[in-house]
């Protein structure tokens, strides 16, 4: 580049009305170095000397009063430009604040779940994960295998244990249900929480338990009252200690616990835990000691892994082929995927909505400049600068995006409950935004903002012209694409809304689907079997007279599972006649031990038999599912005797086939045993009642005095509960509803703003249809005529997007078709509603054109 | 209020004060680069410490080249001139006194 080619490229920067002078100067002197024989430097070595001589031209320019006065009365007159039109402001604010809040509650869930450890763990970095394998399935171990596993790694590292369970605190009426985690005695020193307010100390053989600080702070003054005694699940449980305000526990994916609880206090009522080296239900973590790696972990692991499987043969079955370390806490592995997996579909969603939102907003911003063409043009006329008037429009902008970014700081701390709500899995850890989340996504924001604004409006301070002065207007010539782009947004709102009506329909329909039983009608009360000394039939015949003498209870019944709830138990048994060897002579039965209420309260249709007449009948006798029966005795005439390891089972009845643990499955093969034979205390009771009001109540109360026993946990309809067996149903529709709204406005937002350009545009015509003797009410109806194409057009696009996205998701449906009628017809309905809705405003604008000014001649 | 300057501004002052009043004399009398002297030069004028004006339109027209602008020292530029180097001064020679102690 030659000197002079420098000299001309730097002159841009110095101020206007210095620039000539500047530029003769620095060519002046450099013709005279041209022209000296001793020059002290070559042309292009003296011109660079220019760059910091322009950039002192420039900075002086910007420190000019006249300058200074110019930002500060382009801000003044945009601040009153905002205020002028309130509509459009409001719907700017409101539009930045629903994008930059959906961001910033986005990305608080990223730092929540994959970038921070839960709080309040001291060198959270030392601590890791260890289970049975692989290590993207990591896997939890039983009671015994964790303390042989920690002693075989005493040398590298101290391991704990934690299960997350619930627990009943308090007696009678007063009753509730809060989430605790069973721990192992050297759980707070390996996370490093200090536990405060006590001895601090948990044993394994001893009932105790450590607090939670928001829970000690609730209920501190009862509490201590209670001589720090605590009664967990109906026994009085000492209190040894709380632990350190804000600690959750070591994984952000569960309920935050209110209470940590010693095995002794939680296998109170099921020792067998305790010794049962094939039940696995503890997840183990460790912390190194100093100076050890994970790799030396993961080398002991490994070499424990092979001692304790040589030294007993019962480890082999139940240790897994390997054991697995893995680094850090906070998420384990499987949910750590799970949570990478949605973080990204929810930051690809959130920065889509925010940028669609934002140049929604350019648009109304474009709209409102081409509006202001007269008034720009004067100013052109008096001096001022393409610049300075866009610097006065994305000064405008600018205020929107701020004002919208506070709104977002609001909005995104109220959503945090439904985006904790839409997660498919707990969460333990707060999932408040903190500034930082809330600084990135307003910064966001208003970058994005100001660079889709610049363009579109330094086009629009192009209008400033005689013409415009004058009243006409130069036509934007891009209308067209704007509204295909509108068009286009009208119909993936449709598509949005259609798909959570779907799953909305489909959420309703699994309530009232009908698996072969009766729901309607019926409640299920879950109990928690307590330590009390009564027998399980003296239990049980309480518990059938108190439910029984409630007003409007029709019939009661009782269960150790119940389809649906609680998750499910099977028992494969073989063919009668056959070894077993052969899968094929295998059938795997889902099993429950009910009474003879249950098959009443859910009016179990009978093919064949019916319940067992007595519990003590020799052999013992199971009703068995129509499935299960053909499968088990396809010859009919033959006896119906199965053989089990705890004996013979007679077939005492044959229901109809039920669905009884997939609402999408086939028939379940299943097995009704006598809850009596078993002699387990029962879990579940149920039901039915044609009452409406509050008989959960009245349970609750009459249950109560059973509390030495069983507690009562929750009372819920079993519609209900089945509706809430289709989890990822629920999760894809309340996250389609929740988009379609933002979607909605969004497109209203732009449809305005299109129309109001649009209508802009044909002042002119609109002025002669009415000089003409056109009625306003005609002239509305041109616009809306328009608008009514747009979102036909729209329902047709919306329409065929809906079609592919509705066969995508089909196995997420559940009684209604990808394809319903209903639901095509509703969205096209709606669509239409709210594309008239959002021109209806610029509609009426047009109506009150004055024909005078539009039929003023131009110049 | 009186104004400090610094050593390549009294440089340049001092060049001023000798006669040279083109930018590019002062570069060859100093040495200083161009990117040093025009800034001072153009910040010495907005402060009143330099008197700027261009030459004659009539005789760079004669000779077919740009204008150049002449510099010269105000009364105020002068007095600061003095001033640095009355400082300058009472700094090497406390300099001095320390070497030889």
């Amino acid at each position: 580049m030659n000197a002079d080619r420098l000299l001309r490229l730097l002159s841009r920067i110095v101020p206007a009305e210095r620039r000539a002078d500047w530029l003769e100067r620095w060519r002046g002197e450099l013709w005279a170095l041209a022209a000296s024989e001793r020059a002290p430097a070559t042309p292009a070595r003296f011109a660079l000397g220019a760059i910091p001589d322009a950039w002192h031209e420039c900075a002086a320019g910007w420190r000019d009063a006249a300058a200074l006065d110019g930002i500060s009365g382009d801000l003044r007159r945009a601040w009153r430009a905002v205020w002028r039109a309130p509509g459009a402001s409001l719907l700017t604010v409101l539009i930045v604040g629903v994008g930059a809040a959906a961001l910033t509650n986005v990305i608080a869930l990223v730092d929540a779940t994959l970038l921070r450890t839960p709080p309040a763990i001291a060198r959270a970095d030392e601590l890791f994960q260890i289970g049975r394998g692989p290590a993207s399935e990591l896997d939890n171990l039983s009671y015994p295998n964790v303390r042989d596993l920690a002693d075989a790694l005493r040398p590298v590292a101290s391991v704990a244990a934690y299960a997350d369970r619930s627990a009943v605190v308090g007696a009678g009426a007063n009753a509730i249900v809060v989430a605790a985690q069973v721990v192992t005695p050297e759980f707070f020193d390996v996370v490093g929480v200090p536990v405060h307010n006590g001895p601090g100390k948990l044993s394994d053989g001893e009932p105790g338990v450590v607090l939670s600080h928001r829970f000690w702070i609730e209920r501190r003054q009862e509490i201590d009252a209670a001589g720090r005694w605590i009664a967990v699940d109906g026994q009085p449980t000492p209190v040894v200690g709380v632990a350190a305000e804000g600690f959750v526990g070591v994984q952000a994916s569960s309920v935050e616990p209110a209470m940590w609880l010693s095995v002794g206090t939680a296998l109170r009522a099921e020792p067998l835990r305790r010794s049962e080296r094939g039940w696995s239900w503890l997840w183990t973590i460790g912390r190194r000691h100093p100076g050890v790696t994970i790799e030396a972990v993961s080398a002991a692991a490994a070499s424990a892994h092979s001692e304790l499987v040589t030294r007993s043969a019962l480890h082999e079955g139940t240790l897994g082929s390997a054991l697995v370390v893995v680094d850090g806490v906070g998420l384990r592995p499987a949910d750590r995927t799970e949570a990478a997996r949605l973080s990204r579909l929810f930051v690809a969603a959130a920065v889509l909505v925010l940028v669609v939102a934002l140049a929604n907003v350019v648009g109304l911003q474009l709209t409102r400049a081409i509006a202001a063409a007269p008034a720009t043009a004067m100013m052109r006329a008096l001096g001022a600068s393409r610049a300075r008037l866009v610097r006065g429009r994305v000064f405008e902008l600018l205020i929107l995006t701020v004002a919208g970014s506070l709104v977002a700081w609001t909005v995104a701390w109220s959503m945090t409950s439904f985006v904790r709500a839409t997660l498919p899995y707990p969460i333990a850890v707060s999932l408040r935004p903190e500034w930082r989340a809330f600084l990135v996504a307003a910064a966001m924001a208003t970058a994005i903002a100001g660079a889709l604004a610049i363009v579109p409006l330094a086009r629009a301070s192009r209008l400033g012209s005689i013409a415009s002065l004058a009243g006409g207007l130069a036509i934007a010539g891009r209308s067209r694409i704007t509204l295909a782009l509108v068009t286009l947004q009208l119909g993936v709102s449709g598509t949005l809304l259609g798909v959570g009506g779907l799953l909305a329909r489909s959420i309703w329909a699994a309530g009232a689907v009908d698996p072969g039983f009766e729901t309607r009608g019926v409640l299920v009360v879950t109990l928690r079997p307590s330590m009390g000394g009564r027998s399980a039939a003296a239990v049980r015949a309480d518990l059938i007279q108190r439910a029984g003498a409630i007003a409007g209870v029709d019939a009661v019944g009782l269960a150790s599972r119940v389809p649906y709830v609680g998750g499910a138990e099977t028992r494969t048994v073989t063919l009668p006649g056959t070894t077993g060897e052969n899968p094929e002579d295998r059938v795997r039965l889902t099993t429950f031990a009910v009474d003879a209420g249950f098959f009443d309260v859910l009016r179990v249709p009978f093919v064949s038999g019916g319940v067992p007449v007595s519990a003590d009948a020799m052999p013992a006798a199971a009703v068995f599912t129509r499935i299960a029966a053909d499968r088990l005795w396809p010859d009919a005439t033959r006896p119906r005797h199965l053989d089990t390891p705890s004996g013979r089972v007679q077939a005492s009845g044959v229901t109809a086939d039920m669905q009884l643990r997939s609402l999408r499955g086939p028939a379940t093969p299943a097995m009704f045993m006598p809850i009596e034979a078993t002699g387990e205390k029962p879990r579940y009771l149920i039901v039915r009642t044609a009452r409406r009001d509050d008989v959960a109540g009245e349970l609750r109360l009459a249950l109560s005095a059973l509390n030495g026993d069983v507690i009562v946990t929750r009372v819920e309809p079993y519609p209900q509960l089945i509706a809430a067996s289709l989890p990822d149903t629920q999760v894809a529709a309340r996250l389609a509803l929740s988009f379609s709204a933002v979607a909605v406005m969004l497109s209203m937002a732009g449809l305005y703003a299109v129309v109001s350009r649009r209508v802009m545009e044909r002042r002119r015509e609109f002025g002669v249809r009415l000089a003409l003797g056109a009625t306003p009410a005609s002239v509305v109806g041109v616009v809306m005529r328009e608008v009514l194409l747009v979102a036909i057009l729209a329902c047709v696009l919306g329409g065929a997007m809906f079609a592919a996205a509705s066969a995508a998701m089909r196995q997420l449906l559940f009684g209604v078709s990808p394809f319903d009628l209903q639901t095509l017809a509703a969205t096209g309905a709606g669509i239409v509603i709210i594309a008239l809705a959002a021109a209806s405003g610029p509609a009426r604008r047009a109506g009150r054109s004055d024909p005078a000014a539009a039929l003023r001649p131009p110049g | 209020m009186r104004t400090r300057i610094g050593f390549a501004t009294a440089t340049i002052f001092e060049a001023l004060a000798r006669g040279n009043g083109f930018g590019l004399d002062i570069m060859r009398e100093t040495g200083l680069p161009s990117g040093t002297v025009y800034p001072t030069l153009s910040r010495a004028e907005a402060s009143g410490l330099v008197r700027g004006k261009w030459e004659a339109r009539r005789q760079a027209d004669l000779e077919a080249r740009p204008r150049r602008r002449y510099y010269e020292l105000t009364a105020a530029g002068h007095t600061a001139l003095a001033e640095a180097l009355t400082r300058f001064r009472e700094l090497a020679g406390g300099h001095r006194a320390r070497s030889r102690s």
